[in-house]
């Protein structure tokens, strides 16, 4: 690549068509599709995949993922999926709501991202310390997503967390959405926990469940960053305003980039193949049409199917 | 003509292969290893896909193995950088 800019600057000329057209007389594929400029491409992405690792360590928060969750919509999409399945809708627990920020807010402190923190702590020790005495009791996980929905669909999309979401042993269900950096980057982790209370007296009421979503739907929760431990505080932010800090959102960074390369190898094969037909160009390279076909589907996948959210 | 027969039928294969593996991504959609797994497959099967056919057709010389190579490396490493970020 360095060369060839080198090249263009050196020679006015040499930017010529055959940059981005297969070339008539030397049968050959343009520039920009060589063999070079593939191995460029895949030096390029390895350097920019490389920058998105390192850029956090030094700028924590710089890059991250924006979401637009809310628990209404996570309690909706949960009964709605259990309804389908023919199971009872759960109630809201502001005992365990309380027990799932607390698991929440503990990942983020010790940075770790999983059901049993380093140091053992299990995720019913949140609950217990809740004062919630249980018969059974469960617990999803999720991250970088950005819808409600997305996250339900990903849990019911996945055998061990379906089973969960759609157990009959469950009466109440408590969510924690809360916003802050973890390894680096700033993203919103998303807690379910379920439970049924060895006392059914206890069950919270479907009543007072209206008042519970307005409070815990309108405090935005936001980790205290792992770098001023000392200084531990809770901001509470009146508008859900997710990703707080965040200048770029990865998932958008990463597809914008995606799309770039992939549509520009895209066109520039369509240029390919319709030249050589115009011009009656025989190269001596791989089939156009095969790559097409490969980037495309690369394409489709990188819009429709690969989603930044990852579920536990 | 005999040629041309061999083209389309890779091609189909390919088609297929595309269909498949789009297919299944689809169904692992949020299991990150399995779509990795997936992804390298796919591109790996691609390459080999291609090498192959130069080879029957008996137009596999350095240049066209090494360029499969790089364009399956580089589909790998979009789908790569979108799947683990």
């Amino acid at each position: 690549m360095i060369a060839l800019v080198k090249n263009w600057r050196n020679q006015s000329k040499a930017i010529d068509k055959y940059q981005f057209l297969p070339h008539p007389i030397e049968n050959k594929r343009a520039t920009l599709l060589s063999n070079k400029a593939f191995a460029v491409y895949c030096i390029l992405i390895l350097l920019i995949a490389f920058l998105f690792r390192i850029l956090p360590v030094f700028i924590p928060g710089v890059l991250g993922y924006a979401s637009d969750i809310s628990i209404r919509d996570l309690l909706e999409s949960t009964n709605s999926t259990r309804a389908k399945s023919g199971q009872k809708a759960l109630v809201l627990s502001a005992t365990l709501s309380a027990a799932a920020e607390k698991k929440a807010h503990h990942m983020f402190e010790k940075s770790y991202w999983a059901h049993i923190s380093p140091d053992g702590v299990e995720p019913w020790a949140f609950i217990l310390a809740e004062g919630y005495d249980y018969v059974y009791a469960g617990e999803n996980l999720a991250k970088n997503f950005s819808q409600s929905g997305d996250v339900v669909s990903a849990w019911y999309n996945s055998p061990s967390h379906r089973s969960n979401l759609l157990s009959p042993n469950y009466d109440e269900i408590g969510f924690a959405v809360v916003n802050g950096v973890l390894d680096g980057y700033e993203t919103t982790l998303v807690v379910q926990m379920f439970g049924r209370p060895r006392n059914p007296a206890r069950i919270a009421k479907i009543d007072d469940q209206e008042g519970l979503l307005s409070k815990l739907d309108n405090s935005t929760q936001v980790a205290p960053s792992v770098q001023s431990e000392n200084d531990i505080q809770q901001v509470v932010v009146p508008e859900p305003v997710p990703a707080s800090n965040l200048l770029i959102d990865l998932p958008s960074a990463i597809r914008t980039l995606g799309t770039f390369l992939g549509a520009f190898i895209t066109a520039l094969l369509v240029l390919d193949i319709w030249y050589s037909r115009r011009k009656g160009i025989l190269k001596f390279n791989g089939h156009s049409v095969f790559h097409l076909t490969l980037f495309v589907a690369v394409l489709i996948s990188i819009w429709f199917i690969i989603s930044p959210g990852i579920v536990l | 003509m005999a040629n041309q027969k061999g083209h389309t039928g890779i091609y189909m294969l390919i088609v297929i292969s595309v269909l498949l593996i789009l297919s299944l991504l689809l169904i692992f959609q949020h299991n990150k290893p399995a779509i990795l797994i997936l992804s390298f497959a796919g591109c790996a099967l691609y390459s080999i896909m291609g090498i192959i056919h130069h080879k029957k057709e008996s137009r596999l010389n350095f240049e066209i193995g090494l360029e499969y190579t790089l364009v399956g490396t580089f589909a790998f490493l979009l789908l790569f950088v979108a799947i683990l970020l």
